[in-house]
């Protein structure tokens, strides 16, 4: 089987961000079940990218990045948010990526974020992709993220990988995004 | 007449500014009170901040040598080219 994404659509930058995050690109792709997609790549300082997708029926969902489809198909949705990467990396060769692997519902209630299905499925993704002379590999099990440190960039910046770890641990708080998910289960359970 | 004077005009030494004084602050006591209650929310839920905000934990992340990555990519050609 060929290791092929879904043809994918740029649909253009969103307004200016609030810094640390700079700005945030979005692009579209339908799958073979004719489903839309949105992958959201939001640029933060450091030249990082974080790359998210969502099925678009879910777009104004706060559990649009835990929601399951189980439409067996999320290898070639993966490839495809892998080609936008690799097409980042492209026009932007000192470009480190991301990811979380957010927890399905039911697995929020058992484990917070550690070691999520997602985490456990992209990080294979990201190693068999993403080239180790190129990028430094790290993760953080607990939260369920990797990063992608680009090796170029890193040579220009020693303290790189220790910079954005900072970046993220002042401005982007999984504490308060795990308490914003059980808030909406607890009110969905109260219904 | 005494009726109608009752109801369409504040009695004698009505002190306007003092009735408005008292309304606004009940008003203003009572949104406060609000305020109160939603920081308090806000403070147990974290409900409806933004993400971006200082994390009180720290993280710590796991740097995989080369090697490790290469072994770990033979292991990933099941889940990404077989499964």
């Amino acid at each position: 089987m060929a290791l092929k994404g879904y043809p994918y659509n740029y649909q253009g930058v969103g307004k200016k961000k609030q810094l640390p995050l700079l700005r945030e690109h979005k692009y579209s792709f339908k799958n073979r079940f004719n489903f839309q997609y949105i992958v959201n790549v939001e640029e933060y300082q450091h030249e990082v990218y974080i790359v998210k997708f969502h099925l678009a029926a879910h777009a104004l969902s706060k559990w649009r990045y835990c929601l399951m489809t189980n439409q067996q198909d999320a290898r070639r949705i993966i490839y495809t948010c892998v080609d936008i990467g690799k097409e980042l990396h492209a026009e932007f060769p000192y470009a480190s990526f991301g990811f979380i692997g957010n927890p399905t519902k039911p697995e929020i209630k058992k484990k917070k974020f550690f070691e999520t299905k997602r985490y456990r499925v992209y990080q294979n993704f990201a190693k068999f992709f993403f080239d180790p002379e190129l990028f430094e590999h790290a993760y953080n099990t607990e939260k369920s993220t990797y990063i992608l440190l680009n090796k170029k960039n890193k040579e220009r910046h020693p303290n790189l990988l220790k910079s954005i770890v900072k970046m993220f641990q002042d401005h982007y708080d999984i504490d308060n995004i795990y308490s914003n998910l059980v808030f909406e289960l607890s009110n969905e359970d109260k219904k | 007449m005494a009726l109608m004077i009752f109801l369409g005009s504040p009695p004698i030494g009505f002190d306007h500014i003092l009735a408005l004084k008292i309304i606004m602050g009940a008003l203003l006591a009572k949104n406060s009170t609000s305020e109160k209650k939603l920081s308090a929310d806000i403070k147990k839920h974290k409900v409806g901040k933004n993400s971006i905000k200082k994390s009180s934990s720290k993280m710590e992340f796991t740097i995989l040598t080369k090697e490790e990555v290469e072994k770990d990519r033979s292991s990933a050609y099941d889940y990404v080219v077989k499964a």
